[in-house]
This record gives C-alpha cells, structure tokens and sequence, in this order.
C-alpha cells in the first residue's frame, strides 16, 4: 500500500513539472531601438527597462547589464549627448537615486542619492539645459547636475511636489502640483534662472498642475488635474513675458508632445490622441488615433526621426504593458510587450 | 500542474473504491482509536473526516516557534505571509483562499478583525498555550461558537489559564534571540477550594530585532541592515473559574498595549523608514457552560475593543506626516445546546450569537456599524463504519453607515452547508476513507466596503467551495508506528474581492472580479518509535497546489498561477529524544511562486529552505520541571523573502527557558 501512494506520487510529480519562467538576457549594446522605462509598482523594487530591437523585446535590460535592480518606481528618464558620451538619466522616486547610465551600453555611469538626513527627495522628472541635468524632487526642491562632471552642483528650493519642468530660454520653469496636499494642493510655478540656479519669480497657474510643453512661440502649455472632485481638470496657456496665465481651456489634457507647431496630447475624455495648432491656437476636430480601447492609457511619446507616435497601456497596472507604435496618421504599425507600468520611452537610432 | 494532479485523483480513485468495496459488515470503533501510546506528538489528527493539524505544547517547543504564525507555517498547503522580525505582521493563505477566509479563536472566543477581514497571527503568543488546531472544513474545538462555524479554516488556540487546574499552577518563561527579539512571561494559578480557580498571565515582548539581510535585487554581496524594527509590547490576562460536575463558568479579561516601529517595505537604495504603530486592545468574556446526562449547553458573552494608531513622522504634504488612528468594537452574545446519543461523538447541536461592531477613525469617514447574527444547526452520527458529519450555517448581516450625513442600510443573508463523511472499510487495518465538502464566502471586510476612496458599498461576499478527499492510514507495533494521509483537493473561488486601480493608478477601489480554481494534495507521514529511554519521531508532509486565476480568458494571466502560492511546499521534522534530552531539526521548503499575477520572471519569487536546529535539556524536580533549549534558526543563513520586499533574518540563535510547577 505504501509503496503504491509512492508509485502515484512519483507518477503525479513527473506529471506536475510546470516551467518556471524565461530569464532575461544581456544584449550588450542597445544602438538600435526603443527603450522602455518601466515604473513597476511602489514598494516592490521592480523598476526596469526593456528593449525594443525592431524585432523583439527583451525585458529586464538593465538588470541584466547591471546585476542589480533599477530600484523602486522610477517615473521619467531623458538622453542627453555631452561631449562624445551619449547618458540616460532616470529619476527613480522612491528609492530616491538619480540614475545615470550610458545610453548604448545601459551600463550604471552613476548613482546620486537624493536624500534629506534619512528622508528620501524623491526625485521625479528630469530636463537638461546649459549642459546641465535638472531633476526636480517630489520634497520640493530642483536638484542641478553638471554634466561634464556628474556631480550635483546645486539644490533649489520650489513649491510644494514639482511634477513637470520645462526651459524656455534662460529660464526654467517648475510647477508645483502640491499633488500629496489633498485637498488643498499647490498652484504655483517657480522660475528658475539655469545659469546661476536663482529663483526668479513664483506665480499662481491653477491647482494640481503638473505636465509643461514649450511651443516656437514661447508659450507655456501646462495641465492642471483639478481635484477630483468639484475642480474639473483643465488645460492652460500661460505667456512667458509676462509669466502669467493667458488661457484656461477645458479640456482634460495629458501626455503633451510638441512637434514643429503642433501639440499632440491624450485627451482623457474623449481617450484619444489628438492635436492642438499652436500659431491658430486652436483644437483640431479629428481624433488621430482612437485609444478607447486601451485596457489602461498610460502615456505617448513622439519618435520625430522616425515619424512614429508611441502609445503605452498599462493593461491594468498589475500586468506587463503593451507598446502599440502608429505612423503620424495615425496607423497602427506594431507593438510589443514592455514591463510593469510602461510610463516613457527613448529612441536609440 | 493541472494535470498532474488529474493523474493521481484517476490513478486514486479505482485503488479506493476496490477498498470500499470489501468488507463492511462489521462495527466501525465507537471510540476514536488512538495510536497505543499517547505520549506522541502528533501533527495530523488521522483520525478526523477533514484534514486537521494539531500543535501541542511539545511540537511548538520543538519547532522554536514564537507565536502561531511561526508555528503553523508546517501546516501543508498552508503559506503564512511573514513580513518579517519580531513585529512583523503574519497571515495565513490556506489552499489557495486568503487570510480572510481563515478565522481565530482563543479558547472559544472568536477574535474579529472587521476592519481588515485578517487577524496577525504574530499577536497570538504561544507561551501559556496548551494546544493550536488548524483545520480547513469546520472548526475542531468543542469550544466553538456559532460564528467560528462560517469561514473555511479555522485556527483554534487552547491556553493553560482555561482549564481547571488540580492544585497551584506556576509557569515562567524567557526566550532570547541573538536578532535582538526577546520574551518573558508569568502565569501562575491557584485552586480555591473545591469548585473555585483563579489565574492571572503576563507577557513581554521586547527588543530591537535588528538584522543583516543581502537584498536579492542586489547581486553583490552587500549585507543591509534592516532597522526601525523595535519592539514593546506587554499583555496581561486573568481568568477566574468554578466548576462542579453540572457546569463550569469561565470569567476572563485581557489586555494588550504595543508600541512598535514598522520597518516597511526594504526599498532599494533607500534605507529611511520611520513608521511607527501602536495598538491597545483588551477583551472581556463571560461563560458558562453546562453539562446535564446527554445535554450540553453554553451562554456566553464578550467585549473587545482594539485601537490602532499610524504615524509616519516623514511624508511629503503640507503637514509633512501623517497620523491615523482607528477604535474598533465588538460586542457578541450567543449560546449552543447539544444533545449527544449513543456515543460521545453522536450528537446534535444548535448555536446561535449576534455581535454588535463599529469602527471609527481616519479614512473610514462613514463610521460603519454592524450587527451580525449567525446561526448554525449541526450533528454527526454513526452508521456502521461510516461516520457523518454535517451543519448548515446562516449569516445575517445589517450594516448602517453615514453617506452625506444620511444613515444608510446594508444587508446580506448567507448559508453555508458542511458536510463530511469518514469510511473504514476495514475493522482490522487503520484505513479510512475521508471526504468533505463547504460551501462558504468571506463577507467583505470594513475596509472593502466603507474605506474613502477605495471601499465599494456594492461589494458581494467572496464565495469559496472546498471539497476534499484522502485516505488515512496508521499501523502500530509494539514500540513504534505509522501514520500517513493522502487528501485529494478541490476549491474553487469567484466573485474575490480585490483592489484595483479603476480611475488611474492613485484611484483603486474594491471590485468583486477574480476566480481562481484551486486544485492539489497533501501527504502526511509520521514514524515514531518508543523504548525506555528513546523517543524518535519523524514526519513528512508535502503540498502540491495548482491555483489559476479563471477570472477571464482572454487575460494574459488567465490560468496562470495566482500570487504568493507555490507549487510546491513541504515540511519536516525529526526530533530524538534520549533521558531527559533531545534534539529536533525542522525543515521547511517554499517553493518558486509569484508576486504578481503574471507567471513572468519579473515576478519570480526564489525557492528557500529555511532549517532549524535545537537541542533541549529537561530536568525534573518533586513537583516541578525545568527545560532549556538552545537553537539555531535559519541554519544555512538562507537569505529569502516571502512577502517581496520584506526581507527575513539570516541564522541567527534562540535561547529559551521554561519553568513549570505541578504540571
């Protein structure tokens, strides 16, 4: 009898091998394709790249090149040329690190914690100007890195969880969402003089602003969330001469990309991709790609060489995104899987 | 995996039913039989008709474990999510249902948690403790209340205080770990007069528990430190009690004050955490229980209130923290009449109890109030060898709750049936033929339904069906024996509850959406052999589990296996005794599962072993007994995780005496 149920175990184990899953491999240079930043979820140290070759996508890049993870919830990353060095900087929130990597190799250049005594900064988005990198950090404060040196050089005070940056000319402009101030969030923009790190002026945009764009003119495009309650989301223009609010649009915006005069953006009512004229200043009527399908929009970016926009849906946060690419009329052309809460991509042509 | 365990249910099923098709004219025992000797320590109780798991003093002593977490982490197919040091929070997930399909009961006492649906089972200290029970199907305790017979598992913790003490009781205890963890405790009893006992215990917990851990996001060998993990907690408890031979009425109370640092998440590159959390709870119960010829009846009645308190002194708004505190009550009456028959386990019963709750405090602006009653009606008999068990269970539940000032109403009505059947084919050979089947639900939980934000007042209960089948086995010798179990599972569970971000990713809200189909199979075995002065004990158990998510089909996780459930887990101990020593080494393997839903090495959780070592020395005095015990945990400084992020201790040693007079 006992040697029976160890007959039928034997025969049950061999009938249960369930494969475990495909580890990831290092490519080593990463010169052609799309880069995918991965947000992954918060507290569980999964942030990542993946790598888009045109072919295949391979998950886990950094990983893989680095033999250590990227970190926790890492929300934008940007390329930059300096010099004959080609980096990626990538501002990951909650393990608190600007992360700078060589852009082809995706090998760690550097790490600079962000921290205040034992309190995280949170850095969260990243711009580069006057070969200068500027991070601003959710704690309210812009950190400034010289690229030819990589060291931090400065430290600005701003308002209340800056959550978008954007240069126009000398100036660099930080909103401040106040976004973790529910419910009386910030509603300001700080100016910043890129050359000396001063603070020139704050003034009032609307509440629980975040995303900034720059047209040719000058002219700042910024998204307000509202808050999510009475305050409806809204989309503003603001004049730069004056560094005051021009127009306040109603209209839910997001995922702002400018190319040449026109302004691409995700609008979240009608979940499509549509465009802006930034001379007629005026909504195109026509929808460019219908995103209502998408399980969960999680962001768009515009491949100007290639002509390509870049949508991300998250599928549901929990599960791998999918990368879906369309030609500027809004034709799909292909996709491919990314990570865990795909939220920005890279070109690397 | 689905099909493995296919092959052994079909490979199974004509080897049981040649079985059941032999002989059955002769009388099945009236009286549970037991193995010769009832000095061994058994895990499995082969002797019941649902798998049920048993933890004696003597088995907790040889596992090392701390509180009931620790301890039923042997429990096949069971996973207890340890977050890790000595506050870390512990649930159980059992055969692929969550936490909240498991209840608690102290001595009879149904420990509620309305706010969350889980109870930390690292509260439950196992110092005074005589006995834990875990079973899945119906509680095991003859204590039971009406409300413990609802939910799928159920966890049963026996103190020493509760029972009747024949002469003065003393305990003393002291447990020290070099993770900076330590415990000390007191009970003492005395006998007063014929009919009266009093009792009173207390506890401490206390330490830093510091440890060293190596993050596997970090190849390198770069040890962390994982702090901001102290501990102060003390609880005290006192039961007065009176029995004759017509009845025994029991009066207790109990207090616990915690004061603890909360480690959170180990998030790479950022070592901040500051958390902290203190909890008071107390509970006050009265019962009494009586006993008349072939009629047993029991009133009892009880009060809790458990406050919590959160504080994060760094968080990035304008108050730069935040600060939350939440008060629950609860407040439950109820009795149960039984009438027995021919033998002691023949019996009939009815219970009934309503339970008053509310709970206020930050994030819950609606202050929920609920009023519970649960009803049971229940029996098991005998038919020659066949003995059958059964009871239906009703929950009826009324919730009011603020909405813009407007009270609203919420109701649910429930039943719940059990039945079981245990078969012995043979009167000669110890094998038996078990099966069982429930049909339940978890009620959503405070949380689920009136949290701001994220509660979702339409919710459904979460339904779960289990059913079981196995074989038992157990032959014994002069001096030694076997005892082995093979069960068989099937559980299947929709409409679960669960958070999912609905607006954006700083919107979820509690949806009624999964399924998961539930499929597996336990092994036990137990060798133990018996001389004068030797005492060996060997046992085995092992859990395949196959839990797929079957929410919808064309989900990319659809029929892959859900989070934290591995396929594969298994436990085993050896302890040998000799005269007045003994040596015992517990092995406990996790195998690969999950963090997410998606089967993708991203989410790829490593296998660990984690073993232990202990040797204990016991001396006896007239009336008294002294044991010390020295052990070394995590013998092979395994670094592993089973919760993402929460890392555990590496090897690290317990150091635990234990004084006992007239036991």
């Amino acid at each position: 009898m006992k040697k029976l149920i160890i007959i039928l175990i034997t025969i049950g184990l061999a009938a249960c091998k369930k494969d475990k899953p495909i580890e990831p491999v290092a490519l080593g240079t990463y010169e052609k394709g799309i880069l995918v930043l991965n947000e992954g979820l918060f507290e569980q140290n999964n942030s990542s790249l993946t790598f888009y070759d045109y072919n295949a996508s391979f998950q886990q890049v950094f990983k893989v090149e680095n033999d250590r993870g990227l970190g926790d919830t890492a929300n934008d990353f940007k390329g930059v040329a300096f010099g004959n060095k080609n980096y990626i900087i990538i501002a990951v929130d909650v393990s608190s690190q600007i992360e700078i990597i060589d852009r082809f190799t995706l090998k760690s250049v550097k790490q600079i914690p962000q921290f205040e005594g034992i309190n995280a900064r949170e850095p969260r988005r990243v711009v580069f100007a006057a070969n200068k990198a500027f991070i601003c950090n959710f704690d309210g404060t812009v950190v400034v890195v010289n690229m030819a040196s990589l060291n931090q050089e400065a430290l600005i005070e701003v308002g209340a969880n800056p959550d978008g940056m954007v240069v126009v000319d000398d100036r660099l402009y930080v909103s401040n969402s106040g976004g973790l101030n529910y419910p009386v969030y910030d509603s300001t923009i700080t100016v910043i003089d890129i050359h000396n790190n001063l603070v020139l002026e704050t003034f009032e945009t609307r509440i629980n602003s975040s995303q900034m764009v720059v047209d040719q003119e000058d002219d700042i495009y910024l998204t307000s969330t509202g808050n999510y309650d009475d305050v409806a989301p809204a989309f503003l223009r603001i004049n730069t001469e004056l560094n005051e609010v021009e127009a306040v649009m109603d209209k839910k915006v997001s995922s702002m990309q400018m190319v040449g005069d026109w302004l691409y953006f995700y609008n979240g009512e009608s979940k499509a991709i549509e465009r802006y004229h930034t001379i007629t200043e005026t909504f195109e009527n026509n929808p460019i790609i219908d995103v209502s399908g998408y399980e969960t929009f999680y962001g768009m970016e515009i491949n100007p060489v290639n002509q390509e926009i870049v949508c991300l849906d998250a599928n549901g946060y929990v599960v791998s995104s999918t990368v879906r690419v369309y030609d500027f009329g809004g034709n799909f052309l292909y996709e491919f899987n990314g990570g865990l809460n795909a939220t920005g991509v890279l070109f690397n042509n | 995996m689905n099909k493995c365990i296919y092959t052994i249910f079909i490979l199974c099923l004509p080897f049981g039913t040649k079985l059941m098709g032999q002989d059955t004219t002769r009388q099945l025992d009236p009286v549970p039989v037991f193995a010769k000797n009832d000095s061994i320590t058994r895990l499995t109780n082969i002797q019941a008709s649902i798998p049920h798991y048993i933890l004696n003093e003597e088995k907790i002593d040889a596992l090392g474990a701390l509180d009931a977490g620790d301890a039923l982490k042997v429990v096949p197919g069971a996973l207890v999510k340890d977050y890790g040091g000595i506050g870390g929070i512990k649930t159980i997930a059992y055969r692929g249902l969550g936490a909240g399909h498991t209840n608690v009961q102290v001595d009879g006492q149904q420990i509620p948690n309305l706010q969350s649906g889980v109870v930390n089972l690292s509260n439950f200290e196992l110092f005074g403790v005589e006995q834990v029970d875990f079973s899945t199907g119906q509680t095991m305790s003859d204590q039971a209340v009406a409300s413990s017979f609802v939910q799928a598992n159920s966890i049963a913790i026996q103190s020493v205080l509760n029972s009747t003490p024949n002469k003065r009781r003393l305990g003393i205890y002291f447990n020290s770990n070099t993770i900076r963890a330590f415990e000390k405790g007191l009970y003492y009893q005395e006998k007063l007069g014929r009919n009266f006992f009093i009792g009173g215990q207390g506890m401490m917990r206390f330490g830093e528990g510091t440890y060293y851990f190596k993050h596997p996001e970090i190849k390198k060998d770069t040890l962390l430190k994982r702090e901001n993990t102290a501990l102060k907690d003390y609880r005290i408890r006192g039961v007065f009690g009176y029995e004759t031979k017509l009845m025994k009425i029991l009066v207790g109370g109990y207090y616990r004050n915690s004061e603890q640092e909360l480690p959170g998440a180990a998030v790479l590159f950022n070592p901040s955490n500051d958390q902290n959390l203190w909890n008071v709870d107390w509970r006050t119960n009265t019962e009494i229980n009586v006993r008349k010829g072939k009629w047993a009846g029991k009133v009892h009645g009880n009060y809790q209130s458990n406050y919590t308190r959160y504080y994060d002194p760094f968080y990035l708004n304008l108050d730069g923290f935040i600060d939350a505190r939440y008060q629950q009550e609860n407040a439950t009456t109820g009795l149960l009449l039984s009438r027995r028959f021919r033998f002691p386990n023949e019996r009939i019963f009815v219970a009934t109890d309503f339970t008053n709750a509310k709970l206020f405090g930050n994030g819950i602006t609606n202050s929920p109030k609920r009023l519970q009653m649960v009803n049971v009606i229940g029996g098991s008999t005998l038919f020659n060898k066949l003995k059958l068990d059964g009871n239906l269970t009703q929950q009826i539940i009324r919730d009011d709750f603020l909405v813009d000032d407007q009270l609203e109403e919420r109701s649910f009505l429930r039943f719940s049936p059990f039945v079981s059947l245990a078969y012995r084919p043979f009167s000669k050979q110890r094998l038996r033929l078990r099966m069982f089947y429930k049909n339940t639900f978890r009620m959503p939980t405070f949380n689920d339904l009136y949290y701001n934000f994220i509660g979702n007042i339409d919710l459904k209960p979460e339904d779960a069906q289990l059913f079981n089948i196995g074989i038992t086995y157990s032959k014994a010798f002069n001096n030694w024996g076997v005892e082995s179990s093979i069960d068989g599972y099937f559980n299947a569970v929709k409409n679960k509850i669960v958070a999912i971000p609905t607006k954006d990713l700083f919107n979820w809200s509690m949806q009624n959406i999964g399924a998961a189909e539930i499929k597996g199979i336990d092994l036990n075995m137990l060798v133990y052999y018996e001389s004068n002065n030797w005492k060996l004990n060997i046992s085995t158990n092992h859990n395949f589990n196959s839990s797929v998510d079957i929410t919808n089909e064309n989900s990319i996780t659809y029929l892959d296996q859900i989070p934290y459930t591995p396929f594969y887990t298994s436990s085993s101990s050896t302890s040998v005794d000799y005269k007045s020593y003994s040596l015992s080494v517990n092995v406990l393997y996790t195998g690969y599962r999950y963090s997410l839903n998606e089967n993708i090495y991203a989410n790829y959780l490593e296998p660990f072993t984690a073993m232990n070592i202990g040797v204990a020395k016991g001396f006896t005095f007239e009336k008294s007994k002294l044991k010390a015990s020295l052990r070394v945990m995590n013998l092979f400084n395994v670094n592993y995780q089973v919760v993402r992020s929460f890392p555990m201790p590496g090897r690290y040693w317990q150091f635990k005496i234990h004084y006992k007079l007239n036991q």
